[in-house]
């Protein structure tokens, strides 16, 4: 393949800390051919994003490429001096960032941003060009990101843009010279599920317009079905796997690839669990939740008229996108945050008593105190609930046994934890204080997919152990469906649609549900075609518009 | 090496040439002779009958004359005043003025000036008038005719001749022109101005920094000595290092005498200066405060004054010659030779201690002295490490001159001992002692012994009253005596006072009262040839 | 770049946090010189008694005959205007430079500190308080401060001291805040209270050790400044009491026979020059240490 736009060959990459050198990619060889998609899938650790950056050439300082070659259009980079270097990025191949906020400068206009990367281009390309002519370039692209109106997006500054238009904003950055190659790292993975949809949409057409390759890193094999031809799967530093996106997809050969695959909750076919549901009186009733927000004088309306009835031994998902209110409705329903209107009783008691409930957060990195041991941590409910000394010590060991850590670890610190164990750490502390209910703030949003499974896992383990109730907040939908028994979904601030899982993934009766539910990326085409269909006008009503 | 001097003389006088120094010896009889004198003090006040310091009769010296003027000797000799007369009761005093002096405005100077100047002295009240203000009434002070002013003493006091100099006279009529309904007298305005006769006017005052003036070319004694200073810049400063960058530059004139040791010798050293030194009436002392501890007990001060190294002040820190009790021997007819000098022993230091009321304790003395004055500083430490060997510990306290100046005004704050220097305000061994130990000038820095013995006071009082001069040099040496058995100081050192002057500067004579002898128009600007 | 960070930490994760610190620190020069300075001069300090040649020199003692000796093999600085040993007296002028340090950091770090912690944690009115004050007393020049509490007192190095004590803390408390604010709104905080725990636990045991960093790094780059300002105060004459020796004091006692007897205004200054020196290298060394950005 002589002809490919880029090509890995044999590429050893180095680490260098604390004295010790590690390898980081082995032998990692593929490529990239003109008008190719290509996916770089992989976990934390995987080595995708140091292949990227090994291609981009921007690895950081201590690293080392100690064998291979990176060809881009014949010619092996990392042979080629700094500034051929530089000058082969925007014409042969492009990158489009990940984060789109912090990837402007929030004092300066879009349109200012856009010139001056153009410019700076310009010159070292040693192009003149006119303020004029760089403003028509630049409305060009805006308008091929579909952004129909450049001169606004222009005179924009980045906050006053939504997500998705910064994402749009971004690619089109990408698409200044014309690029042979598009790498684009995690494209979408800070947006709302819905928003990522339609960028994923926006690059199949461009690449597909346009007869660009693409090199796309990702964690998500939803995402690879959608955006990929072949798919080069990586794991610590190796590549396992490499082939057509549909044969992996279809019948993944190493097991890696596989328990990687069986670990995505399936969006159709059974569901994990069924669950029965106490008939009892809720054991946490919320009515008629009202919150307002006051800021400068305006009032905003996070919460309106929520109510929700949690029985005991459920699994109740609340499902919604940035912004809708659901970490809001859990934060009221814990008493950490008092409602503006509406009431939360639990076993009938107005105000909740916090040992009842207790709250494991989406993100162990910052829940735990990077500062305390693990069995600091724990000590400290442990410490209220009266335990000392011996029982203390005892109880201890027994959480630890509970989630599946071994009780040398209450030694350690935070970070020398991976994050599924920290998240384990934090179920454990939850469940110190022998709570009845558990609020689950997106327990597993931070972690890798494979992670993810053995955590739902073990929270479905300890319901049953422990009888535990569960509540849920979460913008996965296909998570929810194998884990809840009972699923709300809510919209700015409101519950438009509420039922048992299987009745709602069957039959979603709100627009913005069935909306929902078609943008989850999945696997399988055969999840694809049982995907609820929503018209261009529904999309319109209840999403977060993403172009002008 | 007589011509490796000579060319680096010569060096020296092309540099300076080249970068135009003001203060450089030009020859050229038409150019300005401007120089910079370094003054350790600020100027707080440029009214003649307010000043109280070295600094302050500088400037008035130089700005006002008095009736009388006192000679290198000692003696007082015509000024203003071509000559006077005394009754036989020594209670009346006629001075016979000038008829050809005229103030700095050009109006013409009548005895009337004098007598209103003099009132104005008195009614104000403060600095040089605390040895006038009850001896002269004011309606006693008349002006019989346009040169002649009667000065009539409520009783006989001998030293009143000596301190004539210090009558000095102002403008009335401008002084009044400037005066407001709150302040007759214009305090204000003369506090600020140069409103006399004298050879030199203001050209301009800033109280915290400097000031400049220049020469009164109508001056009624003329300027047939030699080139004279046309104009005089005075810059305070205590810093050694600055006076001797201004002579470095060749702009020093003449350097205040406060500096350190070293500095005096480094200027004096440099080509184009020289060291001026000269005895003074003078004395450098410890002044031990009699009615704190522990300096209140008699045995205690005298065990401080045993243990002072006379001879490393003498002769290293502050070079002089020593001191027999409280009055300088340069008063030659008042001087009592029995009394002997000091002696460094401590021996007898021990003695005196073990006598003391406070014999056997830890003892603390606080020490107090001008904090800008660099060998102040290390007769402070020479005294702390004497004073350890017999279980004194010296509490060294640094204190700006103006805060001394109000600690003084106090007993109880006044400091256990302090360090000043101490030299006639006029001519008379009754200044020194007046100032010093009488109990009605209690309050100011010359007097922080705070000493109010009455025997001491009816001393001084006879002094005063008695006419015959032999009869009031007895009095005089017995007070010396008793002064000297209540050891109410240690008399250090009678410094050499030096000053480092530019080789150009000519005509320096020491005059035993206050800054006379810095009376710019005795000096003349004739620079040597090389 | 987060990927790749969290690939080197977890790259290094059989690596214990001290052996990191510590991996960081030695690969730093300048930090290690830092360190070697400031444990010389400490020892120095604690040892001066018994390592200077002429101990005595300290204490009121005088030898007029040997005042302005040049350096020589005895008098390593040279003698100062009365004749007392240089050496000698810089090395216990280190004394009471360190003593200020402890002084001054002893009482404005904690006071700060837990003003700081306060005003983060709390939020409200604590907050406006504490910010408010912190922002009229960093608004004083400190050197002004100092000097116009020990005019109204006594010109003491002591006073000029209690002055700056009275507005360091301000510098910390704002550090301080902004760390603990950050740290307040992280979810541990939260988690920590809903286990239970009271404000007392929160500030000192869940928050404070996040700050810890920021406060050794701030305090040691704070005791090459305090050093500095307590010598500029006694060189401008709130110094210590004689015949004490303060570097500051024997810089300025010095300055008037520049340049004759040089080594008077030279050596002590070389001394304060060290010391800062040292825990300014100290200081940057443990903020690699520590790792933390700017």
């Amino acid at each position: 393949m002589s002809d490919a736009l880029l090509k890995v060959e044999g590429l050893d990459v180095l680490f260098t800390s604390y004295g010790q050198t590690r390898q980081v990619l082995r032998d990692i060889s593929f490529t990239v051919g003109a008008g190719e998609r290509v996916a770089l899938i992989g976990e934390t650790g995987s080595g995708k994003s140091v292949t990227a950056k090994a291609i981009l050439g921007t690895l950081p300082r201590n690293a080392t490429v100690s064998a291979g070659r990176i060809e881009v259009a014949g010619r092996n980079v990392l042979e080629l001096p700094r500034g051929e270097r530089d000058a082969l990025k925007g014409s042969a191949f492009s990158l489009i960032m990940q984060d789109p906020l912090s990837s402007f400068n929030p004092v300066f206009k879009i349109g200012t941003h856009l010139d001056d990367v153009l410019r700076f281009a310009d010159r070292r390309e040693g192009v003149k060009s006119s303020r004029a002519e760089r403003r028509a370039r630049i409305a060009a692209v805006l308008r091929r990101v579909q952004l129909a109106d450049p001169d606004r997006v222009m005179n924009a500054y980045p906050s006053e843009l939504s997500g998705g238009m910064r994402q749009r904003v971004l690619i089109g950055l990408a698409l200044l010279h014309q690029p042979k190659l598009l790498i684009a790292d995690e494209p979408g993975t800070a947006l709302d599920v819905t928003t990522q949809d339609e960028i994923l949409n926006l690059i199949n057409t461009l690449v597909a317009e346009e007869g660009m390759a693409l090199l796309m890193i990702t964690h998500n094999l939803g995402v690879v079905r959608k955006v990929a031809d072949r798919v080069v799967v990586m794991r610590h530093g190796d590549i396992v796997e490499a082939g057509p996106c549909a044969k992996i997809l279809a019948s993944p050969e190493h097991e890696y690839t596989i328990g990687l695959l069986d670990a995505v909750p399936p969006l159709y076919g059974p569901r994990v669990q069924t669950q029965q549901i106490s008939a009892q009186a809720p054991i946490v009733s919320a009515t008629g939740l009202g919150k307002e927000f006051g800021r400068h004088g305006k009032r905003f309306t996070a919460v309106k008229d929520v109510s929700i009835a949690l029985r005991e031994g459920e699994i109740f998902g609340l499902a919604g996108e940035s912004g809708s209110g659901k970490t809001t409705v859990a934060r009221m329903m814990m008493g950490l945050s008092r409602p503006t209107s509406g009431s939360v009783s639990v076993d009938g008691t107005p105000n909740p008593g916090r040992p009842l409930a207790q709250i494991v957060y989406q993100n162990p990195g910052t829940s735990l105190n990077p500062k305390r041991t693990v069995k600091q941590s724990l000590g400290l409910p442990l410490k209220y609930a009266g335990l000392t000394g011996g029982a203390r010590d005892a109880r201890m060991a027994e959480l630890m046994e509970l989630v599946r850590l071994p009780v040398s670890y209450l030694a350690k610190y935070p970070h020398e934890l991976s994050g599924g164990q920290k998240q384990r750490v934090a179920i454990a502390r939850a469940l110190a204080a022998d709570p009845k209910v558990l609020i689950l703030d997106e327990p597993t949003a931070a972690l890798d997919v494979s992670v993810q499974k053995t955590v739902i896992e073990l929270l479905l383990q300890l319901r049953e152990e422990l009888g535990l109730t569960y509540f849920m907040i979460s913008h996965d939908l296909s998570l929810m469906r194998n884990f809840c028994s009972r699923l709300a979904i809510m919209l700015r601030g409101e519950i438009v649609e509420e039922g048992a899982t299987p009745e709602i993934f069957a039959d979603p009766k709100h627009p913005y549900t069935r909306a929902l539910i078609a943008a989850i990326p999945v696997v399988t085409d055969d999840e694809e075609r049982h995907k609820p269909a929503v018209s261009p006008e529904e999309r319109a009503a209840f999403l977060v518009k993403t172009t002008d | 090496m007589s011509i490796l001097a000579k060319k680096r003389g010569l060096s020296a006088l092309a540099l300076a040439a080249v970068l135009g120094l003001g203060a450089a010896p030009v020859a050229m009889a038409q150019e300005k002779v401007s120089t910079v004198v370094n003054t350790m003090q600020i100027f707080s006040s440029l009214d003649p009958a307010k000043v109280t310091d070295y600094t302050g009769y500088m400037a008035v010296v130089n700005m006002y004359d008095g009736l009388t003027t006192v000679a290198p000797s000692g003696e007082i000799v015509p000024h203003l005043a071509t000559s006077w007369d005394i009754s036989e009761d020594g209670l009346t005093y006629t001075f016979h003025l000038r008829d050809d002096v005229t103030f700095q405005d050009g109006s013409a100077l009548s005895a009337s000036d004098a007598v209103w100047s003099i009132q104005r002295l008195l009614k104000i009240n403060k600095g040089p008038s605390n040895l006038l203000v009850d001896l002269i009434d004011p309606a006693n002070v008349t002006a019989p005719d346009a040169t002649t002013v009667e000065i009539k003493l409520n009783r006989p006091f001998s030293p009143f001749l000596a301190s004539t100099p210090i009558l000095l006279v102002l403008n009335q009529k401008l002084v009044e022109a400037n005066a407001t309904a709150d302040d007759t007298l214009g305090e204000a305005y003369v506090g600020d101005n140069s409103v006399g006769s004298g050879p030199y006017s203001l050209v301009s005052y800033n109280r915290s920094a400097d000031m400049v003036i220049e020469r009164n070319p109508d001056y009624f004694l003329g300027w047939d000595k030699g080139t004279p200073i046309d104009e005089v810049r005075f810059v305070q400063t205590s810093d050694d290092a600055t006076v001797r960058a201004l002579a470095e530059k060749g702009e020093l004139g003449l350097s205040s005498h406060g500096l350190g040791n070293d500095t005096f010798e480094s200027i004096g050293n440099m080509p184009g200066y020289k060291l001026l030194q000269t005895r003074t009436a003078g004395g450098f002392q410890i002044k031990l405060n009699t009615k704190v501890y522990p300096t209140d007990d008699v045995h205690v001060r005298r065990a401080i004054a045993y243990a002072t190294d006379y001879e490393t002040i003498q002769e290293i820190i502050y070079p002089g010659v020593p001191m027999h009790g409280p009055l300088s021997d340069t008063f030659e007819t008042a001087f009592n030779t029995e009394i002997p000098t000091g002696v460094y022993d401590l021996e007898k230091a021990k003695e005196e201690l073990a006598l003391s009321k406070y014999a056997g304790e830890d003892i603390t003395l606080v020490n107090s002295y001008v904090a800008s004055l660099a060998f102040e500083q290390e007769v402070a430490l020479l005294m702390q490490a004497n004073l350890a060997q017999i279980g004194i510990t010296l509490d060294i306290r640094p204190e700006p001159w103006n805060r001394i100046v109000e600690l003084a005004s106090n007993p109880d704050t006044t400091p256990a001992s302090t360090q000043v220097n101490v030299s006639p305000s006029y001519p008379s061994p009754d200044s020194m002692f007046f100032n010093q130990y009488h109990s009605k000038a209690s309050g100011t820095w010359w007097s922080m012994e705070w000493l109010q013995d009455p025997e001491i006071d009816a001393l001084i009082d006879q002094s005063r009253a008695q006419t015959d001069p032999a009869e009031i040099n007895a009095t005089y040496k017995e007070l010396q005596q008793s002064i000297y058995d209540l050891q109410p100081a240690v008399w250090a050192v009678a410094p050499m006072r030096r000053y480092a002057a530019n080789a150009c500067l000519q005509g320096y004579e020491f005059r035993p009262m206050q800054s006379w002898d810095l009376n710019f128009w005795n000096f003349t600007w004739e620079c040597p040839s090389n | 770049m987060a990927e790749v960070k969290m690939a080197l930490d977890g790259a290094n994760k059989d690596l214990s946090a001290s052996y990191m610190m510590w991996y960081r620190f030695s690969r730093n020069p300048a930090a290690v010189i830092g360190t070697l300075i400031v444990l010389s001069a400490v020892i120095f300090a604690i040892l001066a008694p018994y390592i200077t040649p002429k101990p005595e020199d300290v204490g009121a003692v005088v030898n007029f005959r040997a005042r302005h000796l040049p350096p020589d093999a005895t008098h390593w600085f040279g003698t100062d205007k009365v004749g007392r040993d240089i050496f000698s007296r810089a090395v216990f002028g280190l004394r009471i430079s360190l003593l200020l340090v402890i002084g001054v950091l002893g009482i404005s770090v904690p006071i700060g500190t837990v003003l700081g912690l306060a005003a983060g944690y709390f939020g409200g009115w604590t907050e406006r308080i504490i910010t408010g004050l912190t922002n009229v007393m960093l608004a004083m020049p400190p050197l002004v401060m100092a000097l116009a509490v020990s005019n109204l007192l006594q010109p003491t190095l002591m006073n000029a001291m209690i002055a700056i004590t009275l507005l360091w803390w301000t510098w910390h408390a704002r550090l301080i805040y902004a760390v603990s604010k950050s740290v307040a709104s992280e979810d541990f905080i939260e988690a920590a209270r809903i286990a239970g725990a009271g404000p007392m636990h929160i500030l000192f045991r869940e928050i404070l050790p996040n700050c810890v960093s920021v406060i050794s790094v701030k305090t040691t780059l704070d005791a090459a400044f305090v050093i500095l300002f307590g010598a500029t105060l006694s060189f401008l004459g709130f110094g210590v009491k004689p015949p004490t020796p303060d570097l500051g004091s024997m810089v300025a006692d010095g300055r008037q026979f520049m340049p004759d007897f040089w080594w008077e205004v030279l050596c002590p200054g070389a001394v304060i020059l060290y010391v800062t020196l040292g825990f300014n290298l100290l200081g940057d060394g443990l903020r690699d240490m520590f790792d933390m950005e700017g």
